[in-house]
């Protein structure tokens, strides 16, 4: 099975050649997908290192980032893809445990990290796991697989609408009727200071009201 | 005192041809231009004749015709304001899309020119702008 690993970045570029390196061992299909980073010579770095990349030029998103990849996937007739963070924290073990479900054909594979974050932000990703009634515990992780039917299902109509990865995709992807797996992956701290999704309490709080209207709006 | 029906119409006027001159220009949109262009004429008409106001607030029952006024206005700019964030929230959905797309396409082009020119120049390619992209010989 050719699987391609997509690695959407933001201005990561410090700690992201330890961790492409590293997955190179492993994996023979990399693309990193530059989210409009704001310095882009670090592109000509990763081209005489010979990685592949996609480049926005402005940040659109994690998850558009993602839909970028997929569309690279698809164009180049890839069978799956593993979707993996640049920042250091995933490790390439966590990516080689998806890879084998893929091959068993599961549309959606899921790398959970249940020891992350703390108590409160762990309260509030509870309820909102509840409140859409989701089978995933960790909808958080940026840690995924994606089958290619998956992907083509992914880039377009109300996918494109999303802001964040994660509820919102398993949502709809549930709703879809895509057959789901959580897998546990090992995980290590995060190389840069900062969540990128979550740098302040604003983007939390803003984050917990968009998913919040999401869920509201769509739950049947 | 001037009667108040002439500054009614003149406010009517000015904000006719203010929209009039946008569109002319090619400020407005004609699809957002059509909208306007009835709101407009409404303003004229009811600055020439502020008795419609008064006599259709009669018909309907509200005491003070000014409210009715006010009440139409606000219902006007809603749905227009409305209108705008649906159109604004349909065109972020295709640039991304199009960025997506562009991407792709950039990097497949990309492939293909190193391919027909294995060395090529050193382009300073910042990938900002599809412009820059090295052409193929």
């Amino acid at each position: 099975m050719r699987i391609l690993v997509i690695v959407p970045i933001y201005n990561e570029w410090p700690h992201l050649l330890p961790v492409l390196k590293g997955l190179r061992q492993h994996f023979s299909h990399i693309l990193v997908v530059d989210d409009g980073s704001e310095d882009k010579s670090f592109l000509s770095h990763l081209k005489h290192e010979g990685f592949e990349y996609l480049s926005f030029p402005f940040n659109l998103g994690h998850w558009n980032a993602v839909q970028a990849g997929f569309r690279f996937a698809l164009k180049k007739g890839y069978e799956a893809a593993i979707t993996f963070d640049g920042d250091g924290q995933h490790l390439p073990e966590g990516a080689l445990k998806i890879a084998p479900y893929l091959n068993e054909g599961y549309d959606l594979v899921v790398g959970n990290d249940n020891g992350r974050g703390t108590l409160a932000k762990k309260l509030c990703w509870r309820a909102l796991n509840w409140l859409a009634g989701l089978e995933i515990q960790d909808f958080t992780s940026g840690l995924r697989g994606y089958s290619q039917s998956t992907m083509r299902a992914f880039i377009g109509g109300p996918f494109l609408n999303l802001h964040y990865q994660d509820l919102g995709v398993l949502f709809m992807a549930q709703k879809i009727g895509l057959k789901m797996v959580e897998v546990p992956t090992p995980m290590a701290e995060r190389a840069g200071e900062k969540s990128r999704v979550f740098p302040t309490l604003t983007s939390v709080i803003s984050y917990m009201c968009i998913t919040l209207i999401f869920i509201l709006a769509r739950r049947p | 005192m001037i009667p108040y029906k002439i500054t009614t119409t003149i406010i009517g006027a000015v904000i006719f041809l203010i929209i009039l001159t946008l569109v002319r220009r090619g400020k407005l949109q004609e699809k957002f231009a059509l909208t306007w262009f009835a709101i407009g004429i409404i303003v004229v008409f009811l600055g020439l004749f502020p008795v419609i106001i008064d006599k259709i607030a009669r018909i309907i029952g509200i005491t003070y015709p000014p409210a009715l006024l006010f009440a139409m206005a606000v219902g006007v700019l809603l749905i227009q304001n409305l209108y705008l964030f649906i159109f604004s929230s349909q065109n972020e959905v295709r640039i991304k899309e199009l960025i997506q797309q562009v991407a792709v396409l950039n990097k497949l082009v990309d492939d293909l020119a190193t391919k027909d020119n294995p060395n090529p120049a050193p382009t300073n390619r910042t990938d900002s702008s599809p412009a820059q992209t090295p052409s193929i010989k």
